[in-house]
């Protein structure tokens, strides 16, 4: 044997030359000893070890191979070491724990990843894998499975996309739910390849059906849902309802209220039809209502007051249910799959409530309730705002308008414009068209009476146009008021359309026709907004090519190429642009199947079409972070020849990466220091869309020098960016913020294009009445469509100013609204496990500081004014959860013990550190974590999902004995009135007919 | 030997310039100043930046000599927590009467949010008392058990500190003459160091190895392992002057003495002024390549301060090289023999003999048309005669001197010296030292550090912009106005 202290192995090395093989063995055998210590100088023979083991018929290759492939890891060429060591066979032993080893596994792992996308791919022919590679790999899998570490298999079953590893690491796993949920969000999160993507959700779809006897409805749904499979997703739901327990028909309501979140309206229309399709329509004749409705779901049922009613009747019904079938029992459960099981009046009923919610009017009405009964909007501020610019200046004015209608957006409260009727008919007109479609925003969701409320502006027949801006604008608001609810509207909207042949009110019709039927690629539609586009008018077609792109977003569809033909075809750059924006809204999340299109586009000659290919790449890999699509606009980002591409190109990259919001900052950090104004601008954009809601530091970071940039629009879509990012933040972040955009907007020197921004950032970090967020995301970090179009085409206010009014579809409230099984707000609490005052609306301006026009509203962390928020919140408590209080003691429901935080005396008592939320309350996505529903026995309603403690969640009702305390709907602003009745809204006292807006004569 | 090992000792205490100022202060008390480097430590890890550890180990050169066992055992005991793997160890090896030489670390035990950075530290402080006091057996044992240690880590924070636990090791082992039982583990270290982007520890085991492998002169391996290794893109400037001060030696072992001259001359350039004994080593290397390649080093080299003494003997033989006298070179080198065999360099000492001739021969080439053979063979002192001539037609063909032999009449015929200054010669050398200052230049460019956002600081505020557009505004106004009013004057 060699000895130990070897000095030099060139003795060793010199018997490898020798012809008797015994000695080449023994040297071989010698050197694989000492190769750790002496590697520098076999690395100078390797060629003979090489030759070694090329050699077929040398006996010991395999030593000669795993020698060469030390000494390549040593000098740390990993491919070739992987190779030889490939060919070491059984002497490679994949369960050492050296250092090589473990070295050379995850060089074989990366290897064999690679190799397998590229096989997946199928792009070009290669051979097939080393079947040694695979053995690796798989005895890297089999070692998993036995430490029981399967997130890791799973996580390298993903990477090297092996459907069946990934199989059989789930089926092995004990919690199988738990890692059931882990791999769907990986997969959602994590896969680039759509197609692959795809094939994991059928996979888990599968493995949640036969995993447990009661499948995880929720998370089958949300896979579906993006496999786009509506049938099955509509026979779980039909199975749902129509079984006897009355908690699947609520995990069915839920599921209604989750997939409507995602705004799928076309997939939604598809379950919806396939369900009734189900039922058979002329047994029943409660079926043919409910029909009916599905197809006009704007009319009655849609409203509390329909609903109360149908409530109650369902109650009776469930009352009387029991006895009617406790003495046939074996008749019912026979029959439960029969037809006369889907003819039960308990079917009927459960499926009335699921179209209501898959219609999305529960969700809307709802929404709208929560918004116009917890409008925190400060009228002061505008007042500030519109006393500090001058009336001459329409630019800020029309801004104003605007701040005024994003702050009330979805409130249905118009009060300040109606109490400024003479400052706001100096808005003439286009601005005039601006100042009617913020109608519509602020009557958002008002499917029931939004027609009558814009019933003054609207174009009357045959009678010659009053004013065609205002009658264009209030077309354009009923697409805002209607935006992907558009069935009732749409024939109405299209027979304006027909009926004019003035370019302004055409213009106004097709946005409202693109809004009102998002993404449905309706054909009739197509064609007469085809026409439009056609009569090669510059203002028409603009808004033309944008209302087509809505119309087919999402869809992919061919008539991409009949828009780029027109786009080559015309001279009018406005109507270049409108196409160009919509052959992008046409392949919104397509991913890879949108590449064509976006080579098209961006090779194309014309800038603005190439500016239309940032767009594409924006929205077609919307929220993927797909590095391809990164890489190809930071490209075009630094090398285009234009600055509107370029600009388009880095504010694209906040659309690519909003799913990742901290990555975004650090991506553009560089281009928002760039000498270019319009990288700038783009660096801005991005930040606030990607970190839109989150409040993220280093987007704050970022955004900040950018406040006070040298150039009048950097400053304008910085400060934009800043209110989207710092939207519903606590107002300890926010209240500087607040202090500048008042400073900017009284300086008399400021330039207008910041004013502007100011402007509109004030009403965006206000928007809703300070309830809604900026969600391009929905709660179950699936994308939202409207939102991500609403802000695609928001961003083209830099062309056209009316576009800004798309700002109002990325808004989602941010509420925690709890029903029970009757779709109504039982009274319950959760709790809320932080100072009430860091998540507090901002304290209102006091009637003090109106005097001095910008006065700041003070920041929430100096004492006092924590100690009059905690006081006016204690005052509010007071008079709202009074009547509660009783009711829910005596149910022993309030167990938690928050007595101390209603008991707290007004001043000088310390702060409580968690607070009730009464439903509906207002969640903001910070405070979410915080959120906890009440837990243990003796709680009444518990909710059928936990996480997140938000949105609309079902609640089950433990003790249905007892009487139900339902939220008292206030009345305000039209909402809860009667809409029952059908005629016109001019009776109504409340929201009052428009007349007073006569503002249109000048 | 005394020396060469002495040098990296030197070299450590007198790169802390920042120990002079400090002194002139009352100097806070030990435990102190220990206390504020663990904060620091921990400042370090928690902001992760390598800087301040950089400042820590500054330090705690500066007051190393000041450490004493009460002290440092003080230390221990209040900052490493009970539990610490290390700590009962290192108390043992204070304690005078421990035998210092029980390694067996128990297995990690319960570890709190205490750093290891910390425990890693306390380490060093304990080797660098021990070293000091030059009980080098236990500082083996402690610097084995913390490199033991130090294996169950992987954590980058603990780079710098690791690379200094890797030297104290090797030199212990040094002291002890027992360098050759750790190579295989610093192999091993380098290869994980090398894996983990472990940049720090990467060279200081490179550098490490290379002095394992010098120390043996096993030249032939150093240079395959250097050869085969790949240096990191960035370095210290420390670790990289002692890289190419071993570079410079190999090469000139073997025979690639322009290489080794370059090596020398960037390591001796980019030495620290304070670091006198590696300056002496690189010195000492430094004449003799260049007494191999012809030169003659300047008198000013063997005069600088402090180095004089160190630098005698060869200055002695550059002498002797210099005028060509083989006899002075003799006695120098019998004078001096074991200094040289001390400093490794016999070996190239042995070389020069040839060197001296030759500048012999190329005098007697300007100074004589003609001259015999015998003439010759006087004037340099050699012995036999037919000797001479096949010396004389080797350095004629090297192009060493300029001249012709005459076999029959055993005389040799010098040719006529052209004119230096008509060659290209100067131009080769002016290009040389232009190439060498841009050389220089570019690599302080690429040294220097520039903190991150530090430009911003120079950009405007919106208010000074604001101003300074007013002002311009105002200035355009005026001269527009100045304008009007002269166009009206017309």
């Amino acid at each position: 044997m060699s000895s130990v202290k070897l000095t030099s192995a060139s003795g060793l090395l010199s018997l490898l030359t020798e012809e008797e093989n015994s000695l080449k063995d023994y040297a071989l055998k010698s050197l694989l000893r000492v190769v750790d210590d002496h590697w520098a100088e076999v690395a100078g023979s390797l060629s003979v070890v090489e030759s070694l083991y090329e050699d077929e018929e040398f006996p010991q290759r395999e030593h000669a191979a795993l020698l060469a492939s030390k000494v390549f890891y040593h000098l740390l060429e990993l491919n070739d070491s992987l190779t030889y060591a490939l060919g070491a066979g059984e002497l490679f032993d994949v369960s050492d724990n050296s250092e090589y080893v473990q070295t050379l596994v995850a060089k074989c792992i990366d290897q064999y990843v690679e190799l397998r996308v590229k096989e997946v791919d199928g792009k070009e022919d290669l051979p097939p894998i080393d079947t040694r590679l695979t053995s690796i790999v798989e005895r890297m899998f089999e070692r998993c499975f036995r430490d029981g570490q399967y997130r890791q298999a799973i996580g390298i079953a993903l990477e090297t996309r092996r459907l069946d590893k990934l199989k059989e690491a789930i089926l092995m796993c004990e919690d199988i739910n738990e890692v059931l949920s882990y791999t769907l969000k990986a997969s959602l999160k994590l896969i680039t390849s759509r197609e692959f993507r795809f094939k994991v959700l059928l996979e888990l779809v599968k493995l949640y059906e036969s995993a447990s006897a009661v499948p995880d409805y929720m998370s089958v749904c949300t896979c579906l849902m993006f496999l786009d499979d509506h049938s099955t997703v509509a026979k779980i739901l039909d199975q749902l309802i129509s079984d006897e327990d009355e908690d699947k028909a609520l995990l069915a309501y839920q599921i209604g209220f989750d997939l409507f979140e995602n705004e799928i309206p076309q997939f939604l229309l598809k379950v919806r039809d396939e369900i009734s399709a189900l039922v058979p329509p002329p047994a029943a004749p409660p079926a043919a209502p409910a029909l009916e409705q599905a197809g006009t779901p704007s009319t009655e049922e849609a409203t509390p007051e329909g609903e109360a009613a149908e409530g109650a009747e369902s109650m009776e019904t469930e009352e009387a249910a029991p006895p009617a079938t406790a003495p046939a029992p074996a008749e019912g459960s026979a029959d439960a799959l029969e037809p006369t099981g889907r003819l039960a009046p308990t079917y009927q009923t459960r499926w009335q409530k699921l179209q209501t919610i898959l219609s999305g009017d529960a969700t809307i009405s709802l929404h709208l309730q929560f918004l116009s009964s917890h409008n925190k909007a400060d009228l002061l501020i505008l007042k500030g705002m519109k006393n500090a610019i001058e009336t001459r200046n329409s630019v800020c004015h029309s801004a104003t308008i605007l701040a005024n209608a994003t702050m009330h957006a979805g409130t249905t409260c118009d009060t300040f414009l109606r109490e400024n009727l003479d400052w706001l008919s100096r808005a003439t007109n286009w601005a005039k068209f601006s100042a009617t479609a913020g109608l519509g925003v602020i009557h958002r969701g008002h499917l029931s009476q939004g027609r009558s409320l814009m019933e003054p502006y609207l174009p009357r027949g045959n009678s010659p146009s009053v004013s065609p801006y205002s009658e264009g604008g209030a077309l354009y608001a009923l697409g805002l008021i209607h935006v992907d609810q558009g069935e009732g509207i749409r024939q109405f909207l299209l027979e304006s359309l027909r009926n004019t042949s003035n370019d302004v009110i055409q213009h106004g019709a097709c946005l409202g026709l693109g809004l009102a039927s998002l993404g449905t690629a309706d054909t009739t539609v197509y064609e007469d907004i085809k026409g439009v586009l056609y009569s090669e008018s510059a203002v028409a077609g603009e808004a033309a090519g944008i209302g087509m792109g809505l119309l087919l977003a999402g869809t992919g569809s061919e008539k991409t190429e009949e828009m780029l033909q027109y786009a080559h075809d015309t001279q009018h750059e406005k109507i270049i642009q409108g196409l160009s924006m919509g052959c992008a809204l046409t392949v919104y999340g397509r991913e890879e199947e949108a590449d064509t299109l976006i080579e098209t586009l961006a090779r194309d000659a014309d800038p603005i079409l190439r500016y239309g290919g940032m767009y594409a790449t924006a929205l077609a890999y919307r929220g993927t972070g797909n590095n391809n699509a990164i890489r190809r606009l930071l490209h075009f980002a630094v090398s285009d020849v234009s600055d509107d591409v370029r600009r388009a190109a880095v504010l694209s990259l906040g659309f690519v990466l909003y799913q990742t919001p901290e990555q975004c900052p650090r991506v553009v950090a560089l281009l928002a220091e760039s000498y270019n104004p319009h990288m700038r601008y783009g660096a801005a954009m991005a930040v606030g869309i990607a970190c839109s809601g989150t409040g993220l530091k280093e987007a704050i970071a970022l955004l900040e020098p950018l406040v006070t940039d040298a150039v009048d629009y950097v400053r304008q879509g910085a400060l934009i960016a800043m209110a989207m990012v710092l939207i519903q933040q606590p107002e300890t972040r926010a209240s500087g913020f607040r202090k500048q955009l008042d400073k900017i907007i009284a300086d008399k020197h400021e330039e207008v294009m910041a004013k502007k921004g100011a402007i509109m950032a004030a009403g965006l970090l206000d928007a809703g009445g300070r309830n809604v967020t900026v969600g391009l995301r929905s709660r179950s970090a699936s994308h939202r469509m409207a939102a991500v179009l609403g802000l695609a085409v928001f961003t083209q206010y830099w062309y056209w100013y009316p576009l800004a009014y798309f700002i109002s579809l990325p808004l989602r409230p941010s509420a925690l609204i709890g029903l029970n099984s009757d779709l109504k707000m039982p009274k319950f609490s959760a709790t809320s496990t932080c100072r009430p005052s860091l998540f507090a609306y901002a304290p209102p301006l006091s009637s003090a500081t109106t005097t001095q026009v910008s006065k700041a509203p003070t920041a929430v962390l100096s004492t006092t004014a924590k100690a009059r928020a905690k006081a006016k919140r204690d005052a509010d408590k007071k008079g709202e959860s009074k009547p509660s209080t009783p009711a829910t003691d005596a149910d022993s429901t309030m167990e938690t013990d928050e007595p101390s935080a209603r008991v707290a005396s007004p001043e000088d008592a310390p702060e409580p550190t968690s607070e009730q939320l009464e439903n509906p309350a207002r969640v903001v996505p910070t405070q979410e974590k915080y959120v906890r529903f009440q837990e243990g026995i003796g709680v009444r309603y518990v909710p059928l999902k936990r996480n997140p403690p938000s949105g609309i969640i079902i609640m089950k009702d433990t003790r249905p004995e007892l009487p139900v305390e339902l939220v008292e709907v206030e009345p305000t602003q039209g909402v809860a009135q009667p809409a029952a009745a059908p005629t016109p809204a001019i009776e109504e006292e409340e929201p009052a007919p428009p007349e007073p807006f006569e503002y249109a004569m000048a | 030997m005394v020396e060469d090992t002495d040098m990296k000792e030197v070299e450590k205490v007198a790169k802390k310039p920042a120990a002079k100022p400090a002194e002139s202060v009352p100097e806070p008390d030990l435990s102190v100043l220990l206390k504020r480097n663990v904060s620091l430590i921990e400042k370090a890890v928690n902001s992760k930046e390598p800087r301040l550890m950089g400042r820590v180990l500054r330090q705690t050169g500066v007051f190393r000599k000041k450490l004493t066992a009460e002290k440092i055992e003080a230390f221990v005991k209040s900052t490493l927590p009970e539990g610490v793997v290390m700590k009962p160890f290192l108390l043992d090896s204070l304690s005078s009467e421990g035998s210092g030489m029980q390694v067996d670390v128990p297995s990690s035990g319960k570890e709190a949010t205490f750093l290891p950075e910390t425990e890693i530290y306390a380490c060093l402080v304990v080797i660098l008392y021990l070293i000091d006091q030059k009980h080098y057996e236990k500082a083996k044992a402690v610097t084995t058990a913390a490199v033991q240690r130090l294996d169950t880590f992987n954590r980058r924070s603990l780079d710098l500190l690791a690379a200094r636990v890797y030297f104290y090791l090797s030199w212990s082992h040094e002291c002890l003459n027992t360098l050759d039982e750790i190579r295989s583990k610093l192999l091993a270290l380098h290869r994980t160091a090398t894996l983990h982007h472990d940049n720090i520890g990467q060279e200081m085991l490179l550098n490490l190895l290379l002095r394992n492998y010098l120390h043996y002169n096993l030249y032939d391996l150093a240079e395959k392992l250097r050869s085969k290794t790949e240096l990191p893109e960035s370095r210290s400037n420390q670790q990289y002057c002692r890289y190419l001060h071993y570079l410079g030696r190999i090469r000139a072992i073997q025979l690639e003495y322009t290489d080794a001259k370059e090596c020398l001359i960037q390591a001796s350039r980019k030495a620290p002024q304070a670091a006198l004994g590696f300056r002496i080593v690189v010195h000492k290397w430094l004449a003799l390549v260049r007494l191999l390649l012809g030169e003659i080093p300047e008198r000013t080299m063997f005069r600088q301060k402090g180095l004089e003494k160190a630098l005698e003997p060869y200055f002695y033989i550059t002498q002797a090289v210099r005028i060509g006298d083989l006899n002075a070179f003799r006695a120098a080198v019998d004078k001096y023999q074991s200094v040289f065999q001390t400093d490794k360099t016999m070996n190239l000492i042995t070389r020069l003999r040839k060197n001296v001739i030759r500048t012999g021969l190329r005098r007697i080439n300007l100074a004589y048309s003609c001259i015999s053979m015998t003439d010759i063979a006087a004037k340099l002192g050699l012995g036999l005669t037919d000797d001479v001539e096949s010396i004389v037609a080797k350095a004629i063909r090297d192009g060493a001197i300029d001249a012709t032999l005459d076999h029959p009449n055993r005389c040799m015929y010098s040719k006529d010296q052209v004119d230096v200054y008509s060659s290209q010669e100067p131009q080769g050398a002016f290009h040389a030292r232009i190439s060498f200052c841009l050389d220089t230049y570019n690599e302080a460019v690429t040294a220097m550090r520039f903190p991150p956002d530090a430009h911003k600081k120079g950009l405007e505020s919106a208010e000074a912009r604001k101003e300074r557009q007013q002002q311009e505004q105002e200035l355009a106004q005026h001269i527009a106005e100045e304008e009007e009013e002269e166009e009206e004057d017309f």
